[in-house]
């Protein structure tokens, strides 16, 4: 075989190769080390410096796209809080929320397995809520900060009232932290909570939606953020609560291993045919 | 162009401006009058948006039941494309999220498609990296170098050959890319409001398929 | 009773000034005076012209996206720049005689970009020629993919605010041997796929520019210039501010709300 074809091979060679080498950690774990990051120990312990009794807000506006990286980021936290002395507001921005919240509790492929708060010994209406799907992006989150109660009922039709934790969640200024996951609109949940409430911001985001975290994070706009797949693992490995997350850490090593593998192959082949003046 | 085609057009852009101007003042004042009003304007704008969504869906529903019609070019692809947004449309409509066969459907059917087409991504990132991250000039390099060391500081794994990979690929993250992220940004921002107050003071028109 | 909020007299007094000094600039140094600044050369908005007519060379069509977001969110400028330059590449199209194919995500970015594109084949006297199935909505981008490849586009403009479908849509457009030709101000995310995967590319203020670029218009390139004044008063205040704080006066810090 030609040495050439190795370094301009087709990109079917390339793809499966890449899904062999992420479908063996699926096949036989590999346990690979996890190692949290600052931005994971900040979230990690903010959360677990919250007062007992504070209201946290937690922004469930995860989309199925978004799923793999923000869904086991919720999924860590809501674990986390539910075994905290916090009062648990769970709302959606998103229209798929939701749905992600439900699977988050029932379990599913991409939450993993059932979160069950009564085995933390919290009890609906009394230590978490969820208030459901709110419309309408920014006016939503204007709104929400203004009066939490707009919803009137919770996701199940249960009147505002009825619900003694709603006592202590009435506005923005009642929120000890709130935490959101979100795909997008980063910047509009800031300019409506952080700017107006003070309140402090933390954000579950996707590894693309990171780097423009980074200056908001300096300004102390945001307290800190889990960043995709690899931030839900090391809060999973920092909470003792290991997960889904942690589970395909192992294929997400080898993926990245397996692209910069081909891009220096990539390289020396480029090398070799400028020394050769092929090009 | 004809005169009604201008009118509606004129008329368009003076909502623009009060409404636009009105929404900037509001910000810098509190009375609880203009502050509810303005929440009502957002209110309506959200509804305004679920209409225009109505047409969206009509408009791909009209143009592939006609496909199917007359068998025109793909006429299959387009019968599972109705069935699959009529469906757990009306289902959805009809029984709310919480009905377990639009649940099913979500669960089974538009979750793991969606987390397909996310997973692609990672394929495609493999081929164009492999095509285009090569040493052709300094730039291409440093891009290249930020990238490897980037990717192996986010792939826990490789502390096992190297324990500095996490660190330099965090510094480059920290300082470098949020060097760059800020400054960009700014320039953003300020491209931004120039693009915003074109279209306060009536002046952009392309966007509603106008002539300056 | 209106009461000014407090909190924000620093934004306030920023604002009028920022906008003060654009609006001169659009009006009385663009308007008035019709003083035409020069902009520096973008080679993406020269290259269109030529990957148009690679496009009717080759009897290929083209295909123009204003990106995935939608105009009730931040990135609603990022759209409309976008949707101004599908008026001006529609335009060229419909001259030349190639199909351009519209792919939309947003119901409502979608009935501007169905009007602008009808209205481009209007003013050329052509609108029997409109399709209006060539304007598709799409409520998944990353879908319209499989039309690239099946259309076999000849180049694909991707111009808005982009999030992960970039790279799809930029990878399918390269399979079928089409020039990308993309700009994005909003999204950073994709700015890095953007410089290394396409053809030629708009990088924030550069996609806001690009019409005052072609029309050469006094009052848009005096708006760009007067962007470029207010980019220097941050530039300045920023460094006024650092310089300060690192000699722990944190006072332009504590103005505009630092802490």
């Amino acid at each position: 075989m030609s040495f050439d074809k190795l370094f301009d091979l087709d990109q079917k060679y390339l793809y499966l190769v890449l899904a062999i080498m992420v479908s063996i950690p699926i096949i036989k774990p590999l346990g690979l080390p996890v190692v949290p990051g600052t931005y994971t120990k900040g979230t990690y312990d903010f959360i677990s410096s919250l007062p007992e009794g504070s209201v946290f807000v937690l922004d469930a506006a995860q989309t199925a796209g978004y799923g793999a990286e923000l869904q086991t980021q919720y999924v860590a936290i809501l674990r986390h809080l539910l075994s905290l002395d916090v009062k648990l507001v769970i709302v959606s921005f998103a229209a798929e929320g939701p749905m992600l919240v439900d699977m988050g509790f029932a379990g599913g492929t991409i939450s993993g397995t059932p979160v069950d708060p009564a085995f933390y010994g919290d009890v609906y209406g009394e230590d978490y809520v969820y208030l459901g799907f709110i419309p309408g992006g920014e006016t939503a989150f204007f709104a929400f900060g203004l009066d939490c109660w707009m919803t009137k009922v919770d996701e199940y039709g249960t009147p505002l009232e009825d619900l003694p934790i709603m006592q202590y969640c009435k506005t923005g200024e009642d929120w000890y932290g709130i935490m959101s996951f979100a795909g997008g609109n980063h910047e509009q949940r800031i300019a409506q909570w952080n700017s107006v409430y003070g309140v402090p911001l933390l954000f579950g985001v996707p590894g693309v939606s990171a780097p423009r975290m980074y200056s908001y994070i300096a300004t102390g706009q945001v307290e800190s953020m889990l960043v995709s797949l690899i931030g839900a693992a090391e809060y999973e490995m920092l909470s003792g609560k290991v997960g889904l997350a942690s589970s395909l850490m192992d294929v997400l090593s080898l993926g990245q291993i397996t692209i910069v593998f081909f891009i220096i192959l990539g390289n020396i082949g480029y090398y070799i045919e400028r020394r050769r003046g092929v090009k | 162009m004809s005169s009604y085609d201008d009118s509606i057009r004129n008329i368009s852009i003076f909502i623009t401006i009060v409404i636009g101007w009105f929404m900037i003042l509001e910000y810098f004042v509190k009375a609880p009058a203009i502050n509810s009003f303005a929440g009502t304007i957002s209110s309506i704008s959200t509804c305004l948006l679920a209409t225009f969504t109505i047409i969206g869906v009509g408009n791909l529903s009209r143009h592939h039941v006609k496909n199917i019609l007359t068998q025109g070019r793909n006429w299959m692809p387009s019968v599972v494309l109705i069935v699959s947004c009529w469906i757990p449309l009306v289902i959805g409509i009809i029984g709310t999220r919480k009905d377990p066969t639009y649940a099913y459907l979500y669960n089974s059917l538009y979750l793991p498609t969606s987390q397909a087409f996310f997973g692609i991504l990672s394929f495609y990132i493999l081929s164009a990296a492999y095509r285009t991250f090569k040493t052709r000039s300094l730039d291409s390099t440093v891009l290249l170098l930020a990238a490897i060391f980037v990717m192996m500081g986010n792939a826990p794994a490789t502390s096992i050959i190297w324990s500095g990979f996490a660190p330099l690929g965090g510094w480059i993250l920290d300082v470098c890319t949020a060097a760059g992220v800020r400054g960009i940004s700014i320039g953003i921002a300020i491209g931004s409001v120039v693009t915003a107050l074109r279209v306060l003071v009536g002046r952009e028109r392309r966007h509603l398929a106008g002539r300056e | 009773m209106i009461a000014f909020d407090t909190g924000k007299e620093v934004m306030l007094v920023m604002s009028i000034i920022f906008i003060g000094i654009l609006l001169y600039m659009m009006i009385v140094e663009g308007e008035q005076r019709k003083k035409v600044y020069n902009i520096r050369r973008l080679a993406p908005m020269d290259a269109i012209e030529e990957v148009i007519g690679r496009g009717v060379e080759m009897n290929r069509p083209i295909h123009f996206c204003p990106g995935t977001g939608a105009l009730n969110r931040l990135e609603a400028t990022s759209t409309l720049a976008g949707l101004t330059l599908l008026t001006y590449i529609a335009g060229i199209a419909v001259k030349v005689g190639c199909r351009i194919i519209v792919t939309v995500s947003k119901a409502d970015v979608y009935t501007l970009a169905l009007e602008i594109v009808r209205t481009a084949f209007r003013l050329e006297g052509k609108e029997e020629e409109f399709v209006e199935e060539d304007i598709m909505f799409m409520p998944q981008q990353k879908s319209a993919a499989g039309m690239l490849q099946r259309e076999n586009v000849a180049a694909n403009f991707l111009m808005g605010a982009w999030w992960h479908e970039s790279l799809v849509m930029m990878e399918a457009g390269s399979r079928v041997g089409a020039m990308n030709v993309c700009g994005a101000a909003y999204t950073l995310g994709q700015l890095p796929w953007f410089v290394a995967c396409s053809d030629y590319v708009l990088i924030g203020e550069e996609f806001y520019a690009a019409s005052a670029y072609v029309s050469r218009d006094p009052a848009e390139t005096c708006l760009i210039a007067g962007q470029d004044y207010v980019k220097f008063i941050c530039l300045g205040l920023i460094a006024l501010g650092s310089i300060l704080a690192t000699m722990g006066i944190p006072v332009l810090t504590k103005l505009f709300g630092g802490g």
